[in-house]
């Protein structure tokens, strides 16, 4: 069974901006969209895996946390997944130095990449303990969650 | 895996030949989440504490709903503390398999993470992929989603399973369960170093099974005390170099939780064939090597598999998903055996049900002041080692202990301080 596209916000809820994947999924989870598979995922390889492996395509909606970010500035990547190797993913807000690129280095060893891959990056700064967003990245979170309603709703 | 958890810092000070200090920094959550509970209704810290650990979302479930049910003078027995074991199998499964194949075994083989492994040994990955998600399935099944489960409330489920429901979950583990013989069997070969450690143990006995949703705090130096009496016997403190507190045993000293641990209190309790395969790798009635806890999971692996084949073919649905548990003035408190070690919660209740106060005694805090204590002997004997080598070698050694912490390949910062001569 394939489920289509499936749309994964990666954070953790209580701490602050790195929730923003997580509050995109809420967002669109409201407007009800068809032929969207939502899933909530702590960012851990296996669990990346897990979420995207009978999809057609996978959208991923992480923090970008880095000393200059300039929170709510979004980016939006199609990651080439013929050319891995060559590519510098932006590493998620994730303190354990878990990023992106190891859980698609980990698929493509297995062979469990999906066919396409979108990533929205959200730049945050503050990932302290804390529940509710930033307004910047708040905004973000409802562009975001517009575009992708937008562009990929069936 | 857990972002909360994720966060450390060791810092291995040497001078000369001599190792003055080391220092394992964890920015532990559970303080900022004794804060937020405060106030909140008795039914929330299931879900709320939940969110602490993404590897063990179970294990802090179940802990709060043992305290909380404990302050409203609530007992859950029956088919849906069976279903609650049955749960926990399936976190423990998880838990596991992802730190034997993906964390632990690069260490062993050579390799520097679980993408090398893979690259070489797909099919080893694989299996400890398949594994893992036969724990996951449970989860899904009874908690109502993998990560995360929301099904869990206080004095049981929302909605318990039927028996053809579980019956999907026997096939699945049968295989997983195969598979983690064969893992015994392949870790047991590993190269160990030869390295033991004093500490005292603790974990919970529950005479007649392995440990696992209750029992009664023991050490295997004879201390055993009620659940209620915790915090007479643990004293948690600060110390300057952590945020995270250090706990000790009161009048004793430093002590162990997690596998090693339960394994030397409760192997006379393991499952028929997890105890084979124990007999098998050659474990004895007690380990002392933290490198070859990897060898005591596997064991723990297939011990959880057949509970929860065991617990699903005894499996009764309950007449009510739940039972009542309406609030009360009163403090309770709760222990569980969480993947890595004894889990406690307290929780002081207001009449409505409000939460006065909230304390959380994690695992990975209670092992922190045995792993600075290993890692100074271990650092001691390795001091002609490049920093850089160093390094590695103490994050293997760090991930003997599964620390939360341990989850992602390169997961702290780790500095070396040598003073100039």
């Amino acid at each position: 069974m394939t489920l289509g596209t499936v749309v994964i916000g990666v954070g953790h809820p209580y701490r602050s901006d790195d929730a923003v994947g997580l509050a995109v999924l809420g967002l669109l989870a409201d407007r009800n969209p068809s032929g969207l598979t939502l899933i909530a995922s702590t960012g851990e390889p296996t669990e990346l895996i897990e979420a995207w492996d009978s999809a057609d395509m996978a959208i991923i909606i992480d923090a970008l946390h880095h000393p200059y970010a300039e929170p709510g500035r979004v980016h939006h990547f199609v990651v080439d997944l013929a050319a891995l190797d060559e590519q510098e993913l932006p590493s998620a807000a994730s303190s354990h130095g878990i990023e992106l690129g190891q859980a698609l280095a980990l698929a493509d060893a297995l062979d469990r990449l999906p066919n396409q891959l979108i990533l929205y990056a959200i730049e945050v700064r503050d990932v302290g303990f804390g529940d509710g967003l930033t307004p910047p990245v708040e905004t973000a979170a409802r562009t975001v969650a517009t575009e992708i309603s937008e562009s990929w709703q069936v | 895996l857990a972002r909360v958890e994720g966060e450390g810092a060791m810092h291995v000070y040497i001078d000369g030949d001599q190792v003055t200090d080391v220092q394992l920094n964890i920015y532990e959550p559970p303080r900022f989440f004794e804060a937020l509970l405060r106030g909140r209704g008795h039914t929330e810290p299931p879900d709320i504490t939940a969110r602490i650990c993404g590897i063990c979302p179970v294990a802090y479930q179940m802990s709060a709903c043992r305290a909380i049910e404990d302050a409203c003078g609530v007992t859950v027995d029956g088919p849906l503390a069976d279903l609650r074991r049955l749960l926990y199998c399936g976190e423990w499964i998880s838990s596991h398999a992802l730190h034997i194949y993906l964390l632990h075994a690069p260490d062993f083989l050579g390799y520097d993470g679980a993408v090398e492994l893979a690259r070489d040994h797909r099919d080893l990955v694989e299996r400890g992929l398949s594994i893992k998600k036969a724990g996951n399935a449970i989860m899904a099944l009874i908690g109502g989603r993998a990560i995360h489960p929301v099904n869990v409330r206080v004095g049981g489920f929302y909605r318990a399973p039927s028996r053809a429901d579980l019956a999907t979950l026997v096939e699945p583990l049968r295989r997983a369960l195969d598979g983690a013989l064969a893992t015994v069997a392949w870790v047991a070969g590993f190269d160990f170093p030869d390295f033991d450690h004093d500490h005292e143990l603790l974990a919970l006995v529950e005479p007649g099974r392995y440990a696992i949703d209750s029992g009664i705090p023991t050490t295997d130096r004879g201390l055993q005390f009620a659940v209620a009496d915790f915090e007479q016997h643990i004293l948690e403190e600060q110390v300057e170099h952590s945020t995270a507190l250090h706990a000790r045993l009161a009048g004793r000293s430093r002590y162990l939780a997690g596998p090693l641990a339960r394994f030397a209190l409760s192997r006379q309790w393991l499952t028929p064939i997890a105890a084979q395969a124990a007999d098998a790798a050659g474990l004895g009635s007690v380990c002392r090597n933290p490198f070859r806890s990897i060898v005591v999971r596997a064991v723990e692996l297939v011990f959880a598999l057949e509970e929860a084949l065991a617990l699903i073919d005894a499996y009764e649905q309950p007449a009510m998903p739940a039972m009542l548990v309406p609030a009360r003035a009163g403090t309770g408190r709760g222990a569980t055996e969480a993947p890595r070690g004894v889990l406690f919660h307290r929780y002081q209740l207001a009449d409505d049900g409000a939460i006065v106060s909230a304390r959380i005694v994690p695992p990975t805090s209670q092992n922190q002041a045995s792993i600075e204590h290993d890692l100074r002997r271990f650092v001691a004997a390795r001091l002609d080692m490049s920093d850089d080598r160093l390094t590695a070698e103490c994050e293997q050694a760090i991930r003997n202990y599964d620390p939360c912490i341990s989850c992602a390949t390169h997961f702290l910062d780790l500095t070396v301080v040598r003073v100039p001569r």
